[in-house]
């Protein structure tokens, strides 16, 4: 098999004769402290009652699609209607591999223990760290995240949220310039100009374009009346779909950015072409944009993530203002986690800041690069970490994991995860959307109440009452020390 | 059961006439009674008020505390946060954060130290207000409340075509009901609409895109259905032409409005928000006057209607944010700086701007003016409130500024 | 003459978490006993320390008042050492070893010497002063922090860095110089109001981006341009704080964007088919 990726570089995929590399061995690379995570741990299902519970909102992405009917029968999840594959999925399979006990580690074996036991080695792995790091937020409520930023403000340690590596400098952007956003339902009702720039929700955020682009709104047809540009550096599915396909050099999307404004401000393009595209693209696309009633741009890690991070955001935000000169222009950023946004918010309300916050000094501090969680781990200037509801050995770089593996790891989550290798305490939590209740928030900042449509397993808490338990242990052992 | 004895304050009570007797003030299980009820086998915490006043908490009825832009606010202005802070006391006192943008804390914290114990968020749109109550609900000591804004949510802006006033009400009353909020909100009514279809603003005559009625009618049956409703504050109306020079006659038309509205319930009919930014006369910022004196006569004659002030403190750094997009807009010209909008599922539209009120601006100082002509030429205080319209024209921590303005000549004389 | 009195700061044990050690400043020593100096405060990640529980420290037993007569010389210092010289007026500090972020935050004047690495945010919105660094630095050396105006950054003094250097590099500065003998990152120099960067290595994408006046000089290799800078001419040789390049450079003014007359230098040799296109502009 042969393919283009990035323009020049070509990659060849062949079958290998090498055999499958087991679980352990993956953990053995990464150095976790447990080679054996415990099997067969699924919820045992009764059959019982048929229910139906209609408007169920979907914990998997940011298109929070808040429609689902979810038929269960007993504690058996058997359907899902509305759903995308990946909610399916997850409704469906909620009660495999769950963690079922609290357990603490022993050398390295993780041994069943009680709650109580596991919240007081926790409390006492927190209390006697110098700095830590509590890290998660994106996969649960709200509340979850205020008593966690809590639990850091007590600490005097820091907490962050996987803003940190996707939409991050979305808030960076926002914090240098502003911007100007839209929801929903003002794109159904009244854009007739979308453009997916670095962003694929075909395979990201599976129900939006039939949600969002594909309805008649108000004021506009469905697909017919809308314009739909695809921006991004390789023919992705959505392109061909697209009445307008523009590739553009990878990392280089600053220099587009930079030539829609200079052609909307009357300024000459000296060059032919701006990263990979013609000049007399850039002009179109210029009036396209300037000419249409309302126009929104859907833009994704590709903007985020790119050479330049923040500064192609800002360029983005400073991109729309200027274009509101002439129409109505927003941008909207596709988020990832379902309540990834919501991290974000309760981060600044309680703290000011939406992620990477500090407490080292007793109020809330943030810097990118300092005490971002990224460069706490890869740097090990924390010496404690507690994970809620996320799996930072799935996504982190190496050193990062490699850190995790030197320091004590407590870890809250429903389920097994390779980061439950690296913990010494697991505390299993219910799943929100499930079998907790809360608040997420969608892509465009809209709170969605999160469903409770069964009881969590015996002897399972909700992740903040978990939080909760937690706070009031670490304060009686802080004062119990002074 | 709490018993608390409040000994030897002075007190006062404007509802029934006290004027600052010393006397003592006892509370039982949350409400004040007579000290005899009290019964001294349970207990009694007893604190010793001698040479310090005891009146009833404040209340700010505008003042932007929670909700989806001023959290945007916090995100916009790091600078705000960098050097203001205030460590936590463990276990329990949080850490304090930012000026014109602060965290829950200092929101709480600062309101309760200046014995202010009820305070209103007055514009929430209502697919938000979830993340509103959120907010509210983190903000430690005070009572809140949240205005949910009603007036350019496309539904009600059919049934006001449809003439169905009845239809109408209960519409009204099942979003205050599902958004848990106190009273209902008209930001420059009409024109976030306006602004969502076309990007612009409407006068209150103008007539609305699509729709063939004008902000005016707007108000006027949003009005009526909160008379058939017989809400406690009937409807908190932030005029239409905000921040745009000549906008007191709007003003003054929507205070009128107050009069020609069919009245079935009891009490004030209308309030008109922050009148200092709609106090504008003048055809331009260089010919600016203050249209101060206007808005108080008409609210001399007019019994149905109320104000706040949305004073301009000088010299203050604030963040400007409202649900009135198109003002924002025109403000981020002049500031040229940073600028946030968001359009907010069809109900409205916000606008985020930081600015800051110079001593020696022309403009800023008669805005400083404006409000204080209104509240020293009212002749009924009660319909007067003092607010800063925070973060707008000022921060919520400036009010003891205001009152040292209105009580005294000397005090108001600029240095 | 003025007698300079130097403390040694020897660390010991590794610190495990970052430090916020920003009470290590002439300033803070001067007019203090020995005692005192010892029993400064220290934050080891949240917990409170003293400047005795993390250094062995030599030196008189009665700092001068005169903070510029004080010499602070650390040794053996690893990256977590922060906020090193933190709104220093005078004096000097040497840090043998490496050191962590802020190093010479909103310095106001005197030296600092680092004879190792340094992480982020090196010497961000200093006033005066010199810092020289021998190893590499890492990102928004002398810049502003976010969400300021532009301008709010480094406002004068010199950084030097003779190794490699990272992203953002004096973003927002309003004067001073920063010299990198090494390569530098990206967006070098981006909404810079005045001041000049001097790159002798090469450099990543997008250096001056939204600059609105100042001097970038970028001796080796640029990685892109952005369209909204306009080539201006050839120059040979080209002069610089002192420092000349026997070599061609292509000169551009911007950012366009923000009205900006800003200097863009860029090495031709270096760069000739990126700047092949501007060349024939030029003719």
């Amino acid at each position: 098999m042969e393919f283009h990726h990035l323009g020049t570089k070509k990659i060849f995929v062949d079958t290998t004769t090498e055999p499958v590399t087991s679980l352990e061995e993956i953990l053995r690379i990464l150095s976790a402290k447990v080679l054996q995570i415990p099997h067969g741990t699924d919820i045992p299902l009764k059959s019982g009652e048929k229910r139906i519970i209609e408007n169920v909102a979907c914990p998997i992405c940011a298109e929070l699609c808040d429609y689902l009917k979810i038929e269960i029968t007993g504690n058996r999840i058997v359907r899902n209607i509305g759903g995308c594959a990946k909610s399916v999925s997850k409704f469906l399979n909620y009660h495999k591999d769950r963690i079922l006990k609290p357990y603490i580690r022993i050398n390295d074996k993780l041994v069943e223990v009680s709650l109580e036991e596991a919240l007081d080695k926790a409390a006492d792995i927190l209390v006697n760290a110098k700095y830590p790091l509590i890290y998660g937020l994106s996969i649960t409520s709200v509340k979850t995240d205020e008593y966690a930023i809590q639990l850091a403000e007590l600490l005097r340690g820091a907490v962050d949220n996987p803003s940190t590596f996707c939409h991050g400098p979305t808030s960076l952007a926002v914090q240098e310039v502003g911007g100007v956003f839209t929801t929903f339902s003002d794109v159904i009702n009244l854009a007739d100009l979308v453009i997916f720039w670095g962003s694929d929700p075909i395979n990201s955020h599976v129900n939006h374009l039939s949600r969002n682009i594909v309805p008649k709104g108000r004021f506009i047809g469905g697909r017919k009346d809308r314009k739909i540009v695809v921006i991004d550096i390789r023919r992705t599915e959505l392109a061909n779909m697209a009445d307008l396909f523009i590739q553009v050099k990878p990392g280089r999307d600053v220099e587009l950015i930079t030539a829609l404004r200079m052609a909307l401000h009357d300024l000459d393009i000296e060059v032919d072409n701006v990263a990979g595209v013609p000049r007399d693209m850039v002009y179109k696309l210029a009036d396209m944009m300037a000419s249409a009633k309302y126009g929104v741009i859907m833009y994704g890690l590709g903007i985020t993530e790119n050479g330049v991070k923040h500064r192609s955001v800002e360029e983005l935000m400073k991109l729309v203002q200027d274009l509101n000169e002439y129409t109505k222009f927003a941008v909207m950023p596709m988020r990832g986690h379902y309540n990834v946004v919501g991290s974000n918010e309760a981060s600044l309300w309680l703290t000011g800041y939406p992620y990477a916050v500090d407490f080292a000094r007793g109020f809330s501090r943030m810097y990118v690069g300092v005490t971002t969680a990224m460069d706490l781990l890869i740097n090990g200037d924390v010496d404690a970490a507690l994970i809620v509801g996320h799996d930072p050995v799935a996504s982190f770089p190496r050193k990062a994991v490699q850190h995790l593996s030197r320091i004590p790891v407590i870890v809250i989550d429903p389920k097994w995860s390779l980061t439950t290798a690296f913990a010494d305490v697991i505390i299993p939590s219910g799943m929100t959307g499930i079998e907790c209740e809360g608040s997420a928030y969608r892509m465009d900042k809209i709170p969605i109440r999160m469903k409770k449509i069964l009881d969590p397993p015996p002897g399972v808490l909700c992740d903040y009452e978990i939080l909760k338990l937690l706070i009031d242990r670490v304060i009686n052992k802080k004062v119990g020390k002074a | 059961m709490t018993q608390i004895l409040i000994k030897n304050g002075y007190v006062f009570d404007p509802l029934n006439g006290i004027k600052g007797e010393v006397t003592d003030i006892a509370i039982k299980d949350g409400k004040i009674v007579d000290p005899r009820e009290l019964n001294p086998e349970e207990g009694i915490t007893v604190i010793n008020a001698s040479g310090k006043v005891v009146m009833p908490g404040g209340i700010d009825i505008h003042s932007h505390i929670a909700g989806p832009k001023i959290n945007i606010g916090r995100m916009m202005r790091p600078e705000d946060h960098y050097t203001t802070n205030k460590p936590g006391v463990f276990p329990y006192i949080r850490a304090e954060t930012g000026l014109s943008t602060p965290n829950v804390f200092r929101i709480g914290y600062e309101y309760a130290i200046m014995g202010y114990t009820l305070v209103a968020e007055p514009a929430t749109p209502p697919v938000m207000t979830r993340h509103t109550h959120h907010e509210l609900n983190a903000i430690p000591i005070i009572d809140k409340m949240a205005y949910v804004v009603v007036d350019s949510n496309w539904m009600l802006l059919d049934l006001i075509t449809n003439n169905d006033p009845k239809l109408l009400a209960a519409y009204l009353s099942w979003i205050l009901k599902a958004t848990k909020s106190y009273a209902l909100k008209l930001v420059d009514p009409g024109s976030d609409f306006a602004w969502l279809l076309q990007g612009r603003g409407l006068d209150i005559s103008d007539e609305l895109p699509v729709y063939n009625f004008t902000p005016a009618d707007i108000i006027k049956s949003i009005a009526e259905a909160a008379q058939v409703l017989n809400l406690p504050h009937k409807l908190h109306v932030h005029c239409n032409r905000l921040g745009f020079p000549g906008n007191y006659a709007t003003t003054l038309r929507t205070m009128e409005l107050a009069l020609n509205i069919h009245r079935v319930s009891e009490g004030l009919a209308l309030h008109v928000t922050h009148v200092q930014f709609t106090g504008y006369k003048g055809d331009s910022w260089s010919t600016l006057e203050s249209g101060g004196e206007e808005i108080a006569k008409e609210l001399n004659s007019n019994p149905y209607v109320s104000l706040d002030l949305g004073q301009a403190i000088p010299d203050r750094a604030v963040t400007t944010m409202t649900a009135d997009a198109t003002f924002q807009f025109v403000l981020y010209h002049i500031m040229k700086n940073k600028w946030y909008s968001s359009d907010i599922e069809s109900d409205g539209a916000s606008g985020i701007v930081p600015y800051k009120y110079k001593k020696k601006n022309y403009v800023n100082t008669v805005q400083w003016v404006i409000g204080l002509e209104v509240a020293l030429l009212a002749r009924d205080i009660s319909r007067v409130f003092i607010a800063t319209d925070h973060p707008n024209a000022g921060l919520f921590t400036d009010y003891p500024l205001i009152f040292a303005w209105l009580m005294s000549k000397k005090a108001r004389k600029i240095p | 003459m003025r007698m300079t009195v130097t403390y040694h700061l020897r660390l010991k044990d590794k610190p495990s978490v970052l430090v916020d050690a920003r009470s290590i400043t002439p300033d803070s020593f001067a007019g203090k006993q020995l005692n005192g100096i010892l029993s400064l405060r220290i934050l080891e990640g949240g917990r409170q320390i003293t400047l005795q529980d993390l250094f062995d420290v030599d030196g008189p037993s009665e700092a001068p008042k005169d903070p510029g007569e004080i010499a602070i010389v650390i040794d053996g210092s690893i990256n977590k050492i922060s906020f090193v010289g933190y709104k220093m007026s005078k004096g000097s500090i040497t840090i043998n070893g490496d050191a962590g972020h802020f190093i010479g935050y909103r310095m106001r004047g005197g030296s600092i010497v680092v004879h190792g690495n340094v992480r982020n945010y090196l010497g961000a919105k200093m006033r005066d002063g010199s810092i020289e660094v021998f190893g590499n630095a890492e990102h928004w050396i002398g810049a502003k922090l976010l969400g300021e105006k532009p301008g709010k950054g480094m406002k004068g003094g010199t950084i030097i860095i003779h190794g490699n250097a990272g992203s953002e590099i004096g973003s927002g500065m309003k004067s001073g110089t920063i010299i990198i003998d090494g390569d530098a990152g990206n967006s070098v120099g981006n909404h810079m109001v005045g001041g000049t960067i001097i790159i002798k290595g090469n450099c990543g994408l997008y250096p001056g981006l939204e600059m609105s006046s100042g001097r970038i000089v970028i001796n080796g290799s640029v990685e892109a341009l952005l369209p909204s800078f306009y080539v201006d001419s050839l120059i040979q040789p080209l002069k610089v704080k002192g420092i000349t390049f026997n070599k061609s450079f292509m000169s551009f003014i911007g950012d366009a964007l923000v009205g900006g007359h800003g200097l863009l230098q860029v090495s031709y040799e270096d760069n000739k088919e990126l700047l092949e296109e501007f060349r024939k502009l030029l003719e």
